[in-house]
């Protein structure tokens, strides 16, 4: 909830915290600082101190996490926007911030719901997961997330908990895309996660079950972040979570026109 | 191959069954491994007694194989795992 910026969304969903944005003059000191790398087509850097954690957008933003008060503040720079502050929040900054506080495991899927339950789309980079879910949404299913979404166990099952109502199929950069209405507000039953593998666009729609050390990596590789402090935390919750999805690789030929085969593979196959 | 020796993996590995493959995390390199349940089997017992010997004679009496063949494929179980720094121990 962006409490300086009150004409931005927010979005409360059920069985998470609020989690406040306020708009600071000052920057926190920060004792290390990473390279800068490429995110969303921007220079962006870590920094930390022993309670604070902050992603800078070169000229863009300052981004930081006050693990005290579990609040986000934000420092202006000079292509400021509201937007781009939006983006950056919801798209990056807090599934990293919620992956580093160990509360939540984000994973970088598309999530739809498939008879009340939670079906996960990891691909590489471009490789359609958000063309996939937007397919799904127009054929009437619930969004969980276009971009991520969040795990957790409860009791013995895994529940996928939706991350912002947005569906972006085609890139733009800096943008969470299009508004959706039909999105879904509490933890849902995590049934199974379809890994796309684009082959040629003639080659036919094919599904199989993945085992073992391919399940692992597929769900591994969809991890939103994997820094070397949460190796260990997370091997664990991997290897657990693959012993209760399923994980399937769906072979999609790589033609916008045959979608509609690919949906019904998956409805068939469910 | 010396199978007098202690061998053992390393301390800094984590492994978790999925299916039936033993999925291996190198804590240190940070890198991951599978063996298949056959080589979960071994890797468990190399865990229990550090020691080849003991994994030979393991093998011999739960599984049927010709005693040769075991203690090649033994070997190269090892030689393999060394060369990525899985266990530790003078061979």
């Amino acid at each position: 909830m962006f409490e300086d910026e009150k004409d931005l969304a927010f979005y409360k969903l059920e069985h998470t915290q609020k989690i406040y944005v306020f708009h600071k003059r000052v920057i926190p000191l920060f004792t290390v600082q990473s390279a800068w790398l490429k995110m969303s087509q921007r220079s962006v850097r870590y920094h930390s101190n022993d309670e604070i954690w902050g992603l800078e957008i070169k000229d863009v933003l300052t981004l930081f996490w006050d693990r005290k008060t579990q609040s986000i503040g934000y420092i202006k720079g000079k292509y400021f926007s509201k937007k781009r502050l939006e983006f950056w929040t919801f798209h990056t900054f807090l599934p990293l911030a919620l992956s580093l506080q160990k509360s939540h495991t984000i994973l970088h899927v598309g999530a739809v719901l498939f008879n009340n339950k939670a079906i996960l789309f990891s691909a590489l980079s471009f490789g359609g997961k958000s063309t996939l879910t937007a397919y799904f949404l127009d054929k009437g299913h619930a969004l969980l997330g276009d971009d991520t979404v969040a795990i957790i166990k409860d009791k013995e099952v895994y529940n996928a908990i939706a991350s912002y109502p947005f569906s972006r199929p085609y890139r733009e950069p800096e943008s969470l895309g299009s508004k959706v209405d039909n999105f879904v507000q509490k933890p849902s039953y995590l049934q199974s996660m379809y890994h796309l593998k684009s082959v040629d666009k003639e080659a036919k729609v094919s599904i199989r079950t993945l085992y073992g050390i391919e399940k692992f990596k597929v769900l591994q590789q969809s991890l939103f972040i994997e820094f070397s402090s949460l190796k260990e935390i997370n091997f664990i919750f991997i290897t657990d979570l693959a012993k209760h999805i399923s994980v399937y690789e769906i072979e999609i030929p790589w033609d916008l026109e045959r979608l509609e085969e690919v949906y019904q593979a998956i409805l068939t196959h469910n | 191959m010396d199978f007098t020796q202690n061998i053992m993996p390393i301390a800094t590995a984590f492994t978790q069954m999925v299916d039936d493959e033993l999925i291996i995390l190198d804590t240190q390199s940070e890198n991951y491994f599978a063996l298949d349940a056959i080589g979960a089997v071994m890797w468990e017992e190399l865990s229990k007694n550090h020691s080849s010997q003991r994994l030979y004679a393991y093998m011999l009496k739960h599984y049927e194989v010709d005693a040769s063949i075991l203690k090649k494929d033994i070997e190269t179980f090892i030689q393999t795992l060394l060369s990525h720094n899985l266990l530790i121990g003078e061979i």
